[in-house]
């Protein structure tokens, strides 16, 4: 049986966020293991699913995911926002110029 | 001394689903699938070539409902927000988990509708009621008066 793909554009933002993710982690110089160890989660399969870009970081894990990164919590998050939720972001962060 | 080879279970390679998986799994996605609870499921495998399959959500947001990986013999069942569901080390196991965790996801879903269903008809009876009773009262005591006349 093959299994019907989802909606390729609909995915194109979570796919951006992982791919960033999976940059951040590789010059971070961990590997998948390694920060689902730093993330506290008993097996690595989650840090898998989000960089392939099919599950989102939860709210709760973005500063101890951005800390073992080596990142900037509030950056993180906002640049998080702007791929999970861009007309969010862009209410927030994107001001119209007067 | 001799060294005693113990058979080994036929394996798949790195990043491949058995068949008899992909098909255990089909078959627990097919209903939902059809009702369109479920847009689709799509492939990967991790960094260690350990192979997963997402259960993709509806549009427009296209969540990811389920993650089932295979580390080994072991079968995982997660959510779109990591949050295990448990270890399996039969996939029969994992899809009688995911059945029940769909099921629940529908219900859920179910319960949301009524609840929306209720917050309308209390929306009508409390700001359009009011608005529609007058006009309506009007209404019947000038009918008889056009009725008359026509």
């Amino acid at each position: 049986m093959r299994f019907p793909k989802a909606a390729p554009e609909a995915k194109q933002q979570r796919k951006q966020a992982g791919a960033w993710l999976q940059e951040l982690r590789h010059r971070a110089n961990l590997s998948q293991v390694e920060l689902a160890g730093r993330l506290g989660l008993k097996y690595y399969t989650f840090v898998s699913q989000v960089e392939n870009g099919f599950g989102r970081v939860p709210t709760e894990l973005m500063e101890p995911w951005a800390r073992a990164l080596s990142a900037d919590p509030c950056e993180f998050a906002r640049t998080l926002l702007s791929f999970y939720d861009p007309t969010l972001h862009q209410l927030l962060f994107e001001r119209p110029k007067a | 001394m001799t060294v005693i080879r113990f058979p080994t279970h036929p394996r798949t390679p790195l990043g491949d689903w058995d068949p008899a998986d992909r098909e255990a799994i089909a078959t627990l996605c097919a209903p939902y699938l059809k009702a369109g609870e479920i847009s689709g499921c799509e492939s990967g495998v991790t960094e260690c070539g350990d192979p997963q399959l997402y259960v993709i959500g509806p549009a427009p947001e296209h969540d990811c409902l389920l993650c089932i990986s295979r580390l080994g013999r072991l079968y995982l069942l997660e959510d779109g927000r990591g949050q295990l569901f448990g270890e399996y080390p039969r996939i029969a196991e994992l899809v009688k988990r995911a059945r029940s965790t769909l099921a629940q996801k529908r219900h859920f879903i179910a319960v949301r509708a009524i609840g929306a269903w209720y917050a309308a008809r209390e929306f009508f009876e409390e700001k359009l009621e009011p608005l529609l009773a007058e006009p309506l009262e009007l209404l019947s005591h000038v009918a008889p008066q056009f009725a008359a006349f026509a």
